[in-house]
């Protein structure tokens, strides 16, 4: 008898616990929940997020490449070339975050921002796509581009997205220079990634 | 012993059933903006707009809620003020908030103070803080506050206080990702109370 008396306080006593303590999440659906004593209202917000369009070529910012032009393959009679396979850089990666405004699909386009000195070519190729730790739609132009100081297309068409940040996510870039004239690139030259 | 249990089982009843006066929920300024600018957003390409460190915040001051007891009617039939209400009577409220229409991929999060607005009459003087606020900490960050579910039937508790309150300035924070549209959109925020007899 005294054990079941025990056992009926403390039943009792969890549920006076029971309405003395509060919940953490509510049903705010049942009108139940807060119709005695309590209410529900509600006001609007306005969000408003900009549009965002960073590129990178990583490792950042460490990201100049050299193509030495005295090679120790060099052979008398042959043009001083950069372009063999052997001597194409594929250190360079391209990152990107983007959020489209007015569901208008951007492109990622590249240039230089002078003029190539005549003979000496640049090919620049996405040889590998990889995401870690990144999401976006993957949509590159795999066909290698000879570079100008005009826009070109290196990544199609794409929506929101990002691809993760640094080396070994995003675009993998392949350079190779075919310099049969043996030219220098100038002093400051650059190659510009946008996204447009 | 009877006695006892039936004290208790008294108790428990009273402590559940008992009449809770009524009020009204306030909820001023019909809307309010959650802008982002380039100093809140993501700055280096290949990562999302949510690792960066400025997220969006709204300013405390651009949404106050307030909770007051109603007018009614005494036992004599007598006029009883809303003020004589909240003056006499001290319950628990507790606040759950949920959104609707929230914009995708957006983690919105909202937190207030401790004993943030004002005690209702401002008359009273509350010596013992027994009127007091107090954030939830359950689920909140270091910086207090509390992940807001867009699901009215998850409605997330931010903080409760005990008796009448006004203006009691509630702080939102948004962390969009890129993947969250651009531009202008709204969702309405939702502010349910439920009283309980201390």
């Amino acid at each position: 008898m005294i054990n079941r008396t025990k056992h009926l306080l403390f039943s009792l006593l969890l549920l006076t616990a029971m309405f003395g303590f509060s919940q953490e999440t509510l049903n705010a659906n049942d009108p139940n929940s807060f119709v005695l004593g309590g209410g529900q209202g509600n006001n609007q917000a306005n969000l408003t997020l900009i549009p965002i369009s960073i590129v990178d070529i990583e490792p950042d910012p460490e990201n100049g490449i050299s193509f030495g032009g005295i090679g120790t393959d060099l052979e008398a009679g042959m043009p001083i070339s950069g372009g063999s396979p052997a001597g194409a850089n594929e250190e360079l990666w391209l990152n990107f975050t983007h959020r489209v405004d007015n569901f208008q699909p951007k492109r990622i386009y590249v240039k230089s921002n002078m003029l190539i000195p005549n003979g000496l070519n640049i090919t620049i190729q996405i040889i590998n796509t990889v995401s870690i730790g990144g999401n976006f739609p993957a949509n590159p132009n795999t066909n290698p581009i000879l570079l100008t100081n005009s826009d070109q297309i290196i990544v199609y068409d794409f929506g929101s997205g990002y691809t993760g940040d640094g080396v070994g996510t995003g675009y993998q870039l392949r350079y190779t220079i075919d310099n049969t004239s043996g030219a220098s690139l100038p002093v400051g030259f650059q190659i510009i990634y946008s996204i447009q | 012993m009877k006695k006892i249990l039936l004290i208790a089982l008294l108790l428990c009843f009273q402590i559940g059933f008992a009449q809770v006066l009524n009020g009204t929920l306030t909820v001023n300024n019909g809307s309010f903006n959650i802008t982002q600018d380039a100093f809140s957003s993501v700055t280096e390409a290949g990562l999302d707009d949510t690792d960066s460190e400025g997220r969006i915040e709204t300013i405390p001051q651009d949404n106050l809620i307030g909770f007051v007891l109603n007018d009614s009617t005494g036992v004599l039939g007598a006029p009883v003020t809303s003020e004589q209400n909240c003056t006499s009577a001290v319950y628990l409220y507790q606040v759950y908030i949920h959104t609707t229409g929230a914009p995708v991929n957006a983690v919105i999060e909202a937190r207030t103070q401790t004993d943030s607005g004002v005690v209702y009459p401002p008359s009273i003087v509350d010596i013992l803080n027994l009127r007091s606020l107090t954030p939830n900490t359950v689920g909140a960050d270091a910086d207090g506050y509390i992940p807001i579910p867009n699901n009215a039937s998850q409605a997330q508790k931010v903080f409760e206080f005990r008796g009448c309150r006004t203006d009691i300035p509630i702080q939102f924070r948004v962390s969009p990702s890129v993947l969250t549209p651009g531009g202008n959109s709204s969702f309405q925020v939702f502010y349910t109370i439920t009283a309980t007899i201390l």
